[in-house]
């Protein structure tokens, strides 16, 4: 176990360097500087070289990195001029809705998932499970932000039954909070349900045919003890993997859902530092997302040793 | 989707209400109005960034000596009153008394010449301005005198502008930022409502500044009266356009900075809506590239292209609703801007003769083998849809043309700095403009790297005008040599629908304009 600790913080490490300095100099690629951003299309070239060289932008590139990365392994990530903070300071205050979605999401989605895949399995041609097997493909095909938009139509403009968007913090008003995170829940699991559903159907499906089923079945016990006990902990491997792996594709997922129900998470905040070019910001978030995603493949490898006794011999 | 992007600000038509807290529609003055604005402007600072978003918040927040009224005559503002030297080089400003900038500081002249003096530097208005200005003087707290080294017809039309504006600061909070954008703390302004709070990703509220003098005067426009209204203003950032739109319909704000066109037609027929034609305007133009990397160096090219472009139906497949922009003129202006309105060159900017096109371009030794690169963007949408109308229409004469897609900064970025890789653009412009030398393209500093010394001479020559008779003859003759050069192609003043809540009570057409709003909701 310490083993494997070990192993994830140096691969922290390692993957941050790698994703900081390969992000580095690819935003420096892309056309559009911060100054001409923030200047508006009607600056002359003066004003813009005379703010980019305010910002420091018109040093030589190698000697720009090297300053980023001194401040970043000391800690300091960078001011953020369109937050007007220390980018720091803007991780922790947007840090909270995105890692709300983000878990709330993931266990929701187990939680509809595991029970939903067992019974699908078990009935396979009753009208309900039918009806999941499809909305499972529908739900892994439909783009979020289609979904999105489709659902504030029906239920927030046509209905009135829901907000069209906006954000209260669950640890100021819990009950005030749940109106606003309902849609924006209902899109990210229609798509992570979908997948869990689709794994845990063929891992399930797969195990049923082995041996041991066989046994536990003559032993005498009880149809639902089978799948829980003796099935599932085994189908659960490949849908684990699942969540860790698909973990960076649902934070990119976020992004989107944060942008358009305006919830103030890290995702809305990316996606205005990307439109104004706020290097620092891109790149301080960049590499929290991807130590978080390290972190959640850590934890991924340890509910493998829970889950699967041969890992832990091993 | 139209440019619904609305350069200008609003015009108010206010009421004279004998009682400021309550409007003809009964509103009181409790009332918070919530606006959709398209993203974060990021910085408030009116006087340094060009941005739209920045401009319509930071409009409640500052205000300049001059500023235009409905019909875009230059009224004063700040000013009380000036006098003008019989030579013209001479302009005697008094300022108005009783004015109290948002931190308590009474505006005096100092402040007045450190503004101007900002403005000189970090505004391309302001720069071309200082040239013309030998000296500054304050004799007294309430008198500010600019001594000029030539006539300068436009100079209060340049004080009066509204991008990159010369907006009148406090001399201790200039002395701290200099040409650095204002920080929040330093956006202090003399304007009807002051920053509240600034929250980057969300929003801005903005308060009624209580100690605001109004002037009295029902001039609308930018100009006269202000009467704040709302005791608060707060402007959400919604980057989503249908987002913008569901929170019109479900009451969540009142306001909208920009629609898209069909759903600005959509929303004619919803009691639950007013919709508008806004007083500001843009006039969609088409950039060629001068420089010789271009086949548009050559002026045949550059008239065939007018001769191919068939404007009508480029409007109505991307400006919206006929009435928006119907009907086309050649002016540099939109048509209520009396004072830079001409239709010389109609002829020219009416003919649509894609054979004469054909063959003009072959004179200019254009064939299918060299590509025509056009530098476009999706951002906005009636840009993209002009370019692949464009496409087409090079096609259908057996030329080949290339789009270029980016996004909105990119496309202005490559402009200036590749400046060999591309043939033609496409961006609007302001059509609220007071003079030539405001006309953007026409000056040297924008990208295409068009110049013609006799057209220099000719911008310069409206400076010398002493009526608004001769000033117009000036643009007639800068409107000739449009027409007979076709330095760009001009495709007409759009000026947008405005979409905006019923409970909302906005008086006139300038649609940006909240300081003289209501909302009854």
């Amino acid at each position: 176990m310490l083993g494997i600790l070990l192993r994830r913080l140096r691969d922290v490490v390692i993957v941050l360097l790698l994703v900081g300095t390969a992000l580095f100099f690819v935003l420096h690629l892309i056309p559009g500087s911060p100054a001409r951003t923030l200047l508006g299309q009607f600056a002359t070239e003066q004003q813009v070289e005379a703010l980019n060289e305010q910002m420091g932008l018109n040093e030589p590139l190698i000697t720009q990195y090297f300053i980023w990365l001194g401040n970043v392994v000391r800690g300091d990530l960078g001011f953020s001029f369109t937050q007007n903070q220390s980018v720091s300071s803007v991780v922790v205050s947007h840090f909270g809705p995105t890692l709300l979605l983000a878990v709330v999401s993931t266990l929701l989605s187990i939680l509809v998932a595991v029970p939903l895949a067992v019974r699908t399995v078990q009935r396979p041609y009753s009208p309900l499970s039918r009806f999941f097997v499809w909305a499972s493909s529908f739900g892994l095909a439909v783009p979020g932000f289609w979904l999105a938009l489709v659902l504030i139509l029906v239920f927030a403009v046509e209905l009135r039954w829901l907000p069209v968007s906006g954000y209260i913090d669950p640890m100021v008003d819990p009950i005030g909070s749940l109106r606003f995170l309902v849609l924006p829940m209902v899109v990210i699991l229609a798509s992570q349900v979908s997948l869990l559903l689709i794994t845990l159907r063929e891992g399930i499906a797969g195990e049923m045919l082995q041996s041991y089923i066989r046994t536990a079945r003559a032993k005498g016990l009880s149809e639902d003890k089978v799948m829980y006990r003796h099935l599932l902990p085994n189908a659960l491997l490949p849908a684990v993997t699942v969540v860790g792996s698909g973990f960076g594709a649902l934070l990119g997922g976020i992004l989107i859902i944060e942008t358009i129900f305006l919830i103030p998470g890290m995702g809305s905040v990316l996606n205005a530092a990307i439109q104004a070019r706020d290097y620092n910001v891109i790149l301080g978030l960049t590499l929290v997302s991807a130590a978080i995603i390290v972190v959640v493949n850590l934890l991924v490898d340890i509910a493998y040793i829970v889950l699967d006794p041969k890992v832990r011999v091993q | 989707m139209a440019g619904a992007v609305l350069a200008g600000g609003l015009v108010l038509a206010g009421c004279s209400a004998a009682d400021p807290a309550t409007t003809e529609t009964g509103a009181t003055s409790d009332a918070t109005i919530t606006a959709a604005l398209s993203g974060d402007p990021t910085t408030l600072d009116s006087g340094i960034s060009s941005n739209a978003l920045t401009i319509y918040v930071a409009q409640n927040i500052f205000e300049q000596l001059f500023a235009l009224d409905a019909d875009f005559v230059v009224r004063p503002m700040l000013a009380d009153s000036y006098e003008l030297s019989e030579d013209l080089l001479t302009y005697t400003i008094t300022l108005r008394s009783g004015v109290t900038f948002q931190d308590g500081q009474p505006m005096t002249s100092a402040d007045v010449q450190a503004s101007i003096e900002r403005w000189f530097e970090v505004s391309s208005n302001g720069i071309t301005t200082k040239a013309n200005v030998e000296s500054i003087e304050t004799p007294d707290d309430s008198t500010i005198v600019f001594n000029l080294n030539k006539p300068t017809y436009s100079f209060l039309g340049q004080l009066a502008q509204q991008v990159q504006a010369a907006i009148i600061l406090p001399a201790s909070i200039i002395e701290e930022a200099g040409t650095e954008p204002l920080t929040t703390e330093q956006t202090i302004g003399t304007g009807p409502y002051q920053l509240g709070t600034y929250t980057p990703g969300q929003n801005i509220v903005l308060e009624k500044f209580e100690d605001y003098s109004s002037r009295t005067e029902e001039w609308g426009g930018f100009a006269g009266a202000k009467h704040a209204y709302a005791n608060s203003i707060d402007y959400k950032f919604v980057p989503d356009a249908s987002q913008r739109l569901s929170g019109l319909q479900t009451g969540q704000w009142a306001w909208v900075d920009a629609l898209g066109a069909d759903d600005a037609t959509a929303a004619r027929e919803n009691p639950d809506f007013t919709t508008k034609k806004a007083a500001t305007g843009l006039v969609s133009t088409l950039l060629l590239n001068h420089n010789s990397a271009s086949v548009f160096a050559d002026q045949d090219a550059r008239l065939a292209l007018n001769l191919l472009v068939d404007k009508e139906s480029i409007a109505a497949a991307t400006l919206g609703a006929e009435d928006n922009w119907a009907p086309l003129t050649p002016a540099m202006v939109i048509s209520d801007n009396k004072a830079m309105f001409s239709s010389v060159g109609e002829d020219v900017f009416n003919s649509y003769d894609p054979d004469e096109a054909k063959e003009l371009f072959e004179d200019a030794g254009v064939d299918a083998s060299t590509p025509i690169r056009i530098l476009t963007t999706q951002t906005y949408p009636s840009m993209y849809g002009e370019s692949v109308i464009l496409q087409q229409e090079f096609e259908e004469i057996g030329l080949t043309a290339e789009l270029e897609v980016y996004d909105f900064p990119t496309m202005i970025e490559k402009l200036s700095t590749e400046p060999t890789s591309w043939d033609i653009s496409m961006t609007f412009f302001d059509g609220g403009v007071t003079a030539p030398s405001q006309v953007l393209w026409l000056g040297p500093s924008w990208p295409g790297e068009y110049s013609d010394p006799e057209m220099t001479e000719l911008v310069a020559s409206f400076e010398e005008s002493t009526t608004p008779g001769e000033a117009l003859a000036v643009v007639d003759e800068i409107q000739e040599k449009i027409y007979e050069t076709m330095p760009v192609v001009q495709m007409g003043a759009v000026q947008g629908t405005g979409v905006y809540s019923a409970k909302l009570d906005l008086p006139g057409n300038f649609l940006t304009v909240l300081w003289n709003a209501s909302y009854s909701g």
